[in-house]
């Protein structure tokens, strides 16, 4: 649920972000208020960029030997680890 | 007879070895409407004609297909298990044997579909399928866990769609077997070991594509009561968009390909990435727009001050002035010129009425007269000077002195010549001028009349 929580929170984000563009591109702001505008939007797209990109590319391979999982972490050779043998 | 011809010959020509296996084949009455079951392999429509090959259901053996004006509303699908009826024959354009069928029937719906559909009932009625259990698919994943085979073209696919759209996120994959005994129970594994192990944000259960009986582990009752029970939301990505699967209806999403469930987990994310970008650039665009137009309002309140303010006020006077002043010496400058040419005029026209030339011009007219005046008085000179020597001559000739020679005097008194007796009176001293002197003489008489009496 802490899941579809952030998501909303990033969802809410992007809106805003939205919304800030266009009044921003309408231009019947004050330069105080495009300003702070703007200073809302840079921090906006700075969280949601934080958001979006706060993991790393991460590959693992898991397999049942003997009955134990074994976590292989094959980012940096997807295709050395997955064999095309159907 | 004409086999005897044949049977005589040592050479057959082509059309002859195809009307023999014409005549051979279609005149055997056990091939007369005999009754063919197999699959269809790679139906085709022209025209009002069907066109497929039909495919033992055990062995590796075909036979080509062709039903003319057949009934369109049959629909006859690759794979189908069928029951043709129809005539063997032998077609010698392409030198094959073929079946000219006249009926056809679907006999797919074997004992492993009726077992599966009367399973997909029972768990439907149980509302597995229900769409109120469905749980939502999270829209930004950053850990994701696949179910399938390391072996299979399914994981490279989702792998490659997954990472050419979207960097940031984590794959988790359990590998299993995907077909065989054990692939129901190694399925139910992995989705156990997300759901107690390793817990990710969605599950992609699938395979590529396969036969009929390749896809059953994702039709067998425990896989889908486990992908039910699954408090992780599933996708169920089975073979391709025409297999439909047990594991697609109880899924909580059903991925039409495994690409298609790769997508499905960063779609999202990467349209919000790009929009994220776009949104940057936009809001900078914007505001540099905004202090564009703030920046030119203030130079044009700027550049009205200015035109406005006192200093600039006073240099347009300044400017007014030189202006003015300018025209002013300009205005001068003609006068004088003006002037200066007048004077020059008149200089001129002064120099031209000077004295000092009519003076010399007088002068020559003096000297003309002058010179004539002396001319004149010379001749008037001469002439006189002439008529002075001719009077002169004749006075020579006159003179008394000359006169007193000849005996002549002249008698004075008091200075005066006498020329009559009445000026002197008796005893009156009188002088007598004679050529050579004088005589000194008393008067004592006078007589009127002739001289030549005294």
């Amino acid at each position: 649920m802490c899941e579809v929580q952030k998501d909303i929170k990033f969802e809410d984000a992007m809106k805003r972000l939205e919304e800030i563009v266009k009044s921003l591109e309408d231009g019947n702001l004050s330069l105080e208020e495009a300003i702070e505008l703007y200073e809302e939007g840079i921090r906006l797209t700075k969280i949601c960029n934080d958001i979006l990109r706060s993991v790393e590319k991460r590959v693992v391979l898991i397999e049942k030997l003997n009955g134990e999982y074994i976590q292989d972490d094959i980012t940096n050779d997807i295709y050395g680890g997955l064999g095309q043998k159907e | 007879m004409m086999i005897n011809n044949i049977v005589s010959k040592k050479e057959w020509s082509v059309y002859e070895l195809t009307s023999y296996l014409k005549k051979k084949v279609e005149m055997d009455v056990l091939l007369k409407n005999i009754y063919l079951k197999g699959e269809v392999i790679r139906p085709s429509v022209s025209g009002d004609h069907l066109y497929f090959e039909l495919k033992d259901l055990e062995y590796d053996a075909k036979i080509k297909c062709v039903f003319f004006w057949f009934d369109k509303n049959v629909e006859i699908k690759h794979g189908s298990k069928v029951l043709v009826k129809g005539n063997v024959i032998f077609y010698e354009k392409e030198g094959i044997i073929e079946l000219k069928v006249s009926e056809i029937t679907d006999i797919g719906l074997g004992e492993l579909f009726v077992k599966l559909k009367q399973l997909e009932e029972k768990l439907r009625q149980e509302g597995l399928f229900d769409s109120k259990y469905k749980k939502e698919i999270p829209r930004y994943p950053k850990k994701v866990g696949i179910v399938t085979s390391k072996n299979g073209a399914a994981i490279r696919d989702i792998l490659n769609t997954i990472y050419t759209r979207f960097e940031n996120i984590q794959v988790y994959i359990y590998s299993c077997s995907v077909q065989g005994q054990n692939a129901p129970y190694e399925i139910c594994e992995g989705i156990e070991y997300f759901n107690t192990e390793e817990p990710v944000e969605v599950i992609i259960v699938g395979r590529g594509g396969g036969a009929f009986e390749d896809l059953m582990a994702f039709n067998s009752e425990m896989v889908v009561r486990k992908i039910f029970e699954s408090k992780i939301p599933i996708i169920s990505a089975v073979g391709h968009e025409r297999d439909y699967v047990l594991s697609d209806f109880v899924a909580d999403m059903r991925a039409i390909t495994p690409t298609n469930a790769g997508e499905m987990v960063v779609s999202f994310q990467k349209q919000a990435l790009e929009k994220l970008i776009e949104y940057q650039k936009r809001i900078k665009s914007a505001i540099e727009k905004k202090f564009n137009n703030v920046k030119e309002k203030v130079g044009i309140l700027q550049y009205k001050l200015y035109q406005n303010s006192p200093s600039n006020t006073i240099a347009k006077c300044a400017q007014d002035i030189d202006l003015y002043s300018h025209k002013l010496s300009f205005a001068i400058s003609k006068k004088l010129h003006e002037a200066h040419k007048n004077l020059k005029n008149f200089e001129k026209r002064l120099a031209d009425l000077n004295p000092e030339s009519r003076l010399s011009i007088a002068r020559t007219n003096f000297d003309i007269c002058r010179k004539r005046l002396g001319e004149a008085f010379k001749k008037i000179f001469q002439q006189k000077e002439f008529v002075y020597k001719v009077n002169l001559e004749k006075l020579i000739a006159l003179n008394p002195l000359n006169v007193l020679k000849r005996g002549y005097s002249i008698t004075l008194h008091n200075s005066k010549i006498l020329t009559s007796i009445s000026q002197v009176s008796n005893g009156d001293e009188i002088v007598t001028q004679l050529s050579d002197g004088i005589i000194k003489s008393k008067v004592f008489f006078k007589q009127k009349g002739a001289e030549s009496d005294v």
